[in-house]
């Protein structure tokens, strides 16, 4: 019997990393189609063209010109600063495997996201692993990450936040890795995926910044450390010829070009947001709006781990701070590499979130934008459990911890079994029915193909009339179904009250309570609202 | 000096914390509220709102009280008397 767990226990990370595998590869078809996909797809084709003009390469440019000019885009304005990490393998994927056909198109790059989100989840494994030195700890971990579901809900569609949210843990990795050795090898990968992150999504550029403070600190408190000042220079140096490398939007004017793109964030995404209960310009949304995301949103259990972590952490540097220069022989914020790695998470957190609530030049979409905090979360989440599991300081409390923590757990995966597909819309149940219709639903617009395909199943008309009365470009989707299905739908776009069905998936540009864009005829009446635990997905109207 | 750098750092963190809670606060509230003000929505909001009042008024028999009548008439004709005199 001992052998069989001891030999469990040696497999357990094959065992979880198979079977997240296995569960993707199964439930990755369910999904529904992001808004954006288009857009970084045709971002991808944009990049290949560059590219093989660039490089000659006459077989590539000419279908991805084709495939270009036959992409349309919505909800963004069209730009080429986005990095290219993810769309342009997924551009050459498309090409090299002739996938030609929309809906396994998408598929595919489903199925990409979910690789990127498994290499995330695989280097957060050894992040926690490096750090606790704790296999179960480590493995605990991945999996909170995994059952959080507004994570899990985005894994196989949300191309943009699920790779910067990946490419961010490898970074941090890497910086373990060159805490632990401050070699060439470790240094060049660390600037490596410093660079990646920074083209992925501009908040990445934060992290070089936090490494030269951490390094200042460490000359601050010990003169020696002076010497290693070439390893900032060379891991500086590395970073800029990575980013300059790997981003093509920098080749012809590399600092104009940055600059461009970081005084033009707020060109990105819609004008309007709906939060509790009010449409605010998204430039102009209340402080409060990513801690409430944040706090409404994550699962309960993980926002009391992540709570009491953090709670220990900052206690621990609040009082090295009053200490400083009290132990000469120490460095001011640690004692060792661990405490490192923790002061150096616990800087980049707090920067992260004071940036993200203060500097940030918009927030849309719920806190998707943000959802790379979530490693924050999980970090001090198991950083608790280690304390927990080191110190035995609560083992008086042991089973009501372990009941508490397991009823929390499975209500957790009830949740996302309750949720699925659309886990991107889990509310916890710290919020009443009542407020979670003061928050935006669906604004992935992941409804609008189940919408099309129970609508064919349910009118058996030759020709459906479909209008939409929310902000969704619904007409996406439509080449997404079997053309059969396809031919069967019209979409009409002037005139709402020449249709027979009307969609709504509840997200607007204009403030709908005082706008009359949305006002419906009389002659519709609500037929059905598809409605997960009190969250309105989408709901169709009837013309009488 | 070390001691001086982190008290300079905590007073930077203070005053950005300080500056974003207090100033850029109700300068974000202000900047709202003429958003809000001067949307397109609300423009349409106060035109049927506009709309809709001077239909009230346009159902009513009387428009004025008759006080307000003999006030208004009397202002009239003080007004007729000082131009043409």
């Amino acid at each position: 019997m001992k052998t069989i767990s001891s030999k469990l226990l040696k497999y357990s990370h094959y065992i979880f990393f198979i079977g997240l595998t296995i569960t993707g590869l199964y439930i990755y078809k369910d999904f529904g189609f992001n808004v954006d996909e288009t857009f970084t797809r045709k971002s991808g084709f944009y990049w290949l063209i560059y590219l093989s003009e660039f490089f000659n390469l006459e077989r590539f440019f000419e279908v991805s010109s084709l495939k270009l000019n036959s992409s349309d885009d919505f909800t963004i304005p069209w730009s080429e600063t986005y990095g290219i990490i993810f769309d342009l393998p997924a551009a050459i994927i498309e090409i090299l495997f002739s996938i030609n056909e929309p809906i396994k198109i998408y598929e595919m790059r489903h199925l990409l996201t979910f690789f990127y989100f498994l290499l995330g989840v695989i280097f957060l494994y050894k992040i926690l692993f490096n750090r606790f030195n704790n296999k179960l700890l480590a493995l605990f971990g991945c999996f909170l990450l995994v059952i959080t579901p507004r994570i899990f809900g985005e894994i196989f569609h949300n191309s943009k936040d699920i790779t910067f949210f990946s490419i961010f843990i490898i970074t941090l990795y890497f910086y373990f890795k060159t805490v632990d050795k401050e070699n060439i090898k470790n240094l060049i990968f660390f600037s490596l995926f410093s660079s990646i992150c920074t083209s992925t999504r501009i908040f990445g550029i934060i992290i070089p910044i936090i490494f030269i403070f951490i390094y200042t600190l460490s000359v601050l408190s010990q003169k020696k450390e002076i010497k290693n000042l070439k390893n900032v220079i060379l891991y500086l140096f590395f970073y800029f010829l990575f980013l300059y490398l790997h981003w093509p939007y920098l080749w012809e004017e590399p600092v104009q070009s940055f600059f461009s793109y970081v005084s033009n964030l707020s060109i990105f995404g819609p004008e309007l947001v709906y939060f509790f209960g009010k449409f605010y310009n998204t430039k102009l949304v209340p402080f409060s709006y990513l801690p409430i995301w944040i706090f409404i949103s994550t699962p309960i259990l993980h926002l009391i781990f992540f709570f009491i972590g953090f709670y220990f952490n900052f206690n621990l540097f609040l009082n090295k701070l009053f200490q400083t220069d009290k132990n000469k022989s120490e460095y001011d914020f640690w004692k060792d590499r661990n405490e490192k790695k923790d002061f150096f998470i616990f800087i980049l957190f707090l920067s992260f979130f004071v940036a993200a609530i203060f500097l940030s030049p918009k927030h849309y979409n719920g806190w998707r934008i943000f959802y790379f905090l979530n490693f924050f979360i999980i970090y001090y989440a198991v950083f608790f459990l280690n304390i927990f599991n080191k110190y035995k300081i609560i083992r008086k409390y042991f089973i009501i911890f372990i009941f508490t923590g397991s009823t929390l757990i499975l209500i957790n995966i009830y949740k996302i079994f309750l949720y699925h597909p659309y886990q991107s819309y889990y509310f916890n149940d710290l919020i009443s029915k009542n407020l979670k219709e003061k928050f935006e639903g669906d604004f992935a617009g992941l409804s609008g193909i189940k919408f099309l395909r129970e609508i064919t199943e349910i009118d058996n008309s030759p020709k459906i009339k479909i209008a939409v009365n929310s902000w969704y470009p619904l007409w996406r989707m439509q080449e997404l179904l079997p053309i059969y299905k396809k031919d069967r739908i019209q979409i009409i776009f002037d005139n709402k009250d020449n249709a027979k069905y009307l969609y709504s998936n509840r997200i607007y540009d204009v403030d709908a309570k005082k706008s009359k864009k949305y006002k419906l005829n009389s002659s519709f009446k609500i037929y059905k609202r598809y409605i997960v635990d009190d969250v309105v997905i989408y709901e169709i109207y009837k013309k009488n | 000096m070390k001691i001086f750098i982190y008290k300079s750092l905590i007073v930077f963190i203070l005053f950005f914390l300080g500056f974003h809670l207090t100033f850029n606060y109700v300068q974000r509230s202000i900047e709202r509220k003429l958003y809000n003000l001067t949307s397109q929505e609300n423009i349409e909001t106060l035109k049927n709102s506009a709309r809709n009042s001077i239909n009230e008024i346009l159902k009513k028999d009387d428009l004025i009280n008759t006080d307000d009548e003999i006030l208004l008439k009397t202002l009239i004709e003080k007004i007729k008397k000082e131009i043409y005199n």
